[in-house]
């Protein structure tokens, strides 16, 4: 493994490499500081970029937008009490106290070492586990990882909704519209009405950036056109006296950065629990270990830490489901294996044997970038805190455009330009009404992989559908199944009605 | 994050119209759009055909809208209290009269925004767009308004179309 880690800095260490990945993390936390704009707009608006790089320093760049956004999002929430995305919202509690105390720089720059680290042990993780984890997948055949594609189907579903059912409707109407296209074991046109844009199915860039990145800025739009005023915060000058970390400080809060990171690449490693749980659970492991729990919220720098460290640390472990068997594990990942397709990598176990030269480059890569990180976060904390002063409404109409020319550019077609916006319409409806965009997404995404193994399977064991009961090693995949159904589709929704009417009698 | 339980806009509300759009997209893509336009979907001769999956979307469709809509509906008829629901982006969750004359607003705009591109070319339509955008959302000052729409489409085609050598959609009587 070192051997070939080594093999892959050589591959990795290049100017063109190194200048996109430094190209990256700025763009990351640029579009981080942006309250309601964040990396997933970034990474989507970004991907038909890459279409003009070679894969490895294409995934490098994107990799580095990912871990710029998440320390990004932590400087509005440390200035303006507005956090980048919902991944930053904990660290709103101890940052922004210590902002108005007069030590906003102190709260960012810890932000930024706490994500670096959360970064960088998490990529070691990821290291170490990427190859036994595929070679274990290697081993599945097509029963296994259609149960394992049902699996993870129910754990997004019921993590990412409050109720099973909508994440699963939302996830069915993902994999049916991955099913409009050519078919692609018999090249048979399938709901195409005759539309020759649609013979490829539906564009993956008109799809992710019309839902995720256009939805987004159109609703922040649609709240600035009602309520103008909230769109014009601006952070407060401050002193730039007292804004260092001292080793003191830091030593006090090396305990939560080993317990965050341990945490979010947990998270990270298990598809659906999301980023933003992470860092909650952090905070909350942080505030529970401390001799002094009734200093968080007030300020204190291991809660910016204990957040930071656990939402970064999410991003290497994503990878570890990805890269091992195809399953994205949140929706950056998602959108990263919709790079590794378009550059005619295809995720899953056999990842590692076709492509091994590439997915060490990619790991180097990423460590570079943690470095990158902590160069390019620290020097440039004026120019993130400046950028807040642009106007909200100017950006985010300028996005509008950037997200016309990220489906146009790579496409030349204008009926892609409408279908984006068609998604960004349900993006829009679906955002204000709890359905998730994510299982949405995903299911787009695994459809394609779904319907492969299930087809083979059904050929292989002559229609018996429930051999998915009876193979040794997707017994354990169905069975987990059946548990996440009964526990978010039934249990969860029994307890919170309960939680529900005892609040109520309390009220009484 | 707003959690609302039966009001009109509520997500309850929400739930059971969307369960049933959803569940009656299902039947109708089973009935009528893989019948008719999947190639080879009614062919018997074949054990499976490529009406398969999404035959089991459709039917997964049916089944979730009408769970959704059912939950939806016992809740409104007063029968099962409402789960809290909170939004993963961290949105309020209503679709009142406000989020549908938004999604008019939207539609209209859209539609006006993506003929004009094919007609007009990526520079008129997007600072055009610009202009009204940066003004609805409350940004007032005309100098840097006026800048910013020009500059943002110029320098984008020029960008785009001198140094990476992508087209964009051309007025017929300027090329830049």
């Amino acid at each position: 493994m070192i051997e070939q880690l080594i093999e892959g800095f050589a591959v990795a260490f290049t100017f063109a490499n190194l200048l996109f990945i430094v190209i990256g993390i700025a763009i990351g936390i640029l579009f981080g500081v942006m309250p309601g704009v964040g990396g997933i707009t970034a990474l989507t608006l970004l991907i038909p970029v890459t279409f003009y790089m070679a894969p490895i320093t294409a995934i490098a760049f994107l990799i580095g937008i990912t871990k710029g956004s998440t320390s990004g999002g932590a400087i509005p929430a440390i200035l303006l009490n507005a956090p980048g995305s919902s991944e930053n919202v904990a660290t709103t509690r101890d940052g922004y106290p210590l902002a108005q105390q007069g030590k906003p720089e102190k709260a960012m720059r810890m932000a930024l070492y706490s994500s670096v680290w959360g970064d960088f042990a998490s990529d070691v993780v990821l290291i170490l586990l990427a190859a036994p984890f595929a070679a274990i997948a290697l081993k599945f055949g097509p029963a296994e990882i259609t149960a394992v594609g049902m699996l993870a189907f129910t754990l997004i579903a019921g993590l990412s909704s409050d109720t099973l059912a909508k994440g699963l409707l939302a996830s069915a109407l993902g994999v049916f519209l991955s099913t409009i296209g050519l078919d692609k074991a018999e090249g048979t046109q399938r709901m195409t009405f005759g539309i020759i844009d649609l013979y490829d199915g539906i564009s993956l860039n008109a799809l992710a950036i019309g839902l995720l990145a256009l939805s987004a800025v159109l609703s922040q739009l649609f709240d600035s056109w009602r309520d103008p005023i909230a769109a014009n915060i601006k952070p407060k000058p401050y002193n730039k006296a007292e804004q260092n970390i001292t080793w003191a400080e830091f030593k006090a809060c090396i305990p939560t950065l080993f317990r965050s990171a341990y945490i979010g690449t947990f998270v990270g490693m298990l598809p659906g629990l999301g980023v933003t749980l992470a860092a909650f659970l952090g905070y909350g492991a942080a505030k529970r270990r401390s001799k002094n729990p009734e200093e968080f919220g007030t300020g204190k720098l291991e809660g910016i830490a204990a957040t930071e460290a656990a939402n970064s640390a999410v991003t290497g472990a994503n990878l570890i489901p990805t890269i091992a068997l195809g399953i994205p594990g949140n929706i950056a990942a998602a959108l990263l294996i919709g790079a590794f397709l378009i550059h005619g990598v295809t995720p899953g176990p056999f990842m590692m044997q076709q492509h091994g030269a590439l997915i060490y480059g990619i790991f180097a890569s990423m460590l570079m970038a943690n470095a990158v990180h902590l160069v390019v976060g620290r020097a440039g904390i004026p120019i993130w805190v400046l950028s807040l002063r642009i106007p909200k409404p100017i950006i985010l109409s300028c996005v509008i455009v950037l997200c016309v020319i990220g489906v146009y550019v790579p496409s030349s077609s204008f009926f892609e330009i409408g279908l984006m916006f068609v998604f960004a319409v349900l993006g829009y409806f679906m955002r204000k009404t709890g359905f998730s965009l994510v299982c949405l997404f995903i299911g787009f995404l695994l459809g394609p992989l779904l319907e492969h193994s299930l087809r083979q399977t059904m050929i292989l064991y002559d229609n018996n559908i429930f051999v998915l009961f009876t193979r040794p090693v997707a017994l354990p995949f169905m069975l987990l199944t059946l548990f996440f159904v009964w526990r978010f589709g039934f249990y969860h929704p029994a307890q919170k009605r309960k939680q529900r009417a005892l609040e109520a009698d309390k009220t009484k | 994050m707003n959690n609302n339980i039966s009001a009109a806009g509520s997500p309850t509300t929400a739930n059971l119209y969307s369960g049933v759009i959803v569940a009656l997209l299902g039947v109708v893509a089973l009935f009528w759009l893989i019948p008719e336009f999947v190639t080879g979907a009614n062919d018997t001769s074949k054990n499976l055909t490529p009406g398969f999956m999404p035959r089991v979307a459709a039917w997964c469709m049916i089944l979730f809208g009408v769970s959704v809509a059912l939950a939806a509906a016992r809740v409104l008829f007063g029968k099962e209290k409402a789960i809290v629901e909170e939004s993963e982006e961290n949105e309020e969750l209503s679709f009142g009269r406000t989020e549908v004359i938004n999604t008019l607003v939207l539609v209209i705009l859209s539609a006006i925004y993506v003929s004009a591109l094919s007609y007009l070319g990526f520079i008129i339509p997007s600072t055009i767009l610009l202009v009204f955008l940066i003004y609805l959302t409350g940004y007032r000052n005309k100098y840097v308004l006026v800048l910013v729409a020009i500059s943002v489409p110029i320098s984008l085609e020029l960008l785009l179309w001198h140094i990476l050598k992508v087209p964009l959609p051309q007025f017929p009587l300027i090329n830049f």
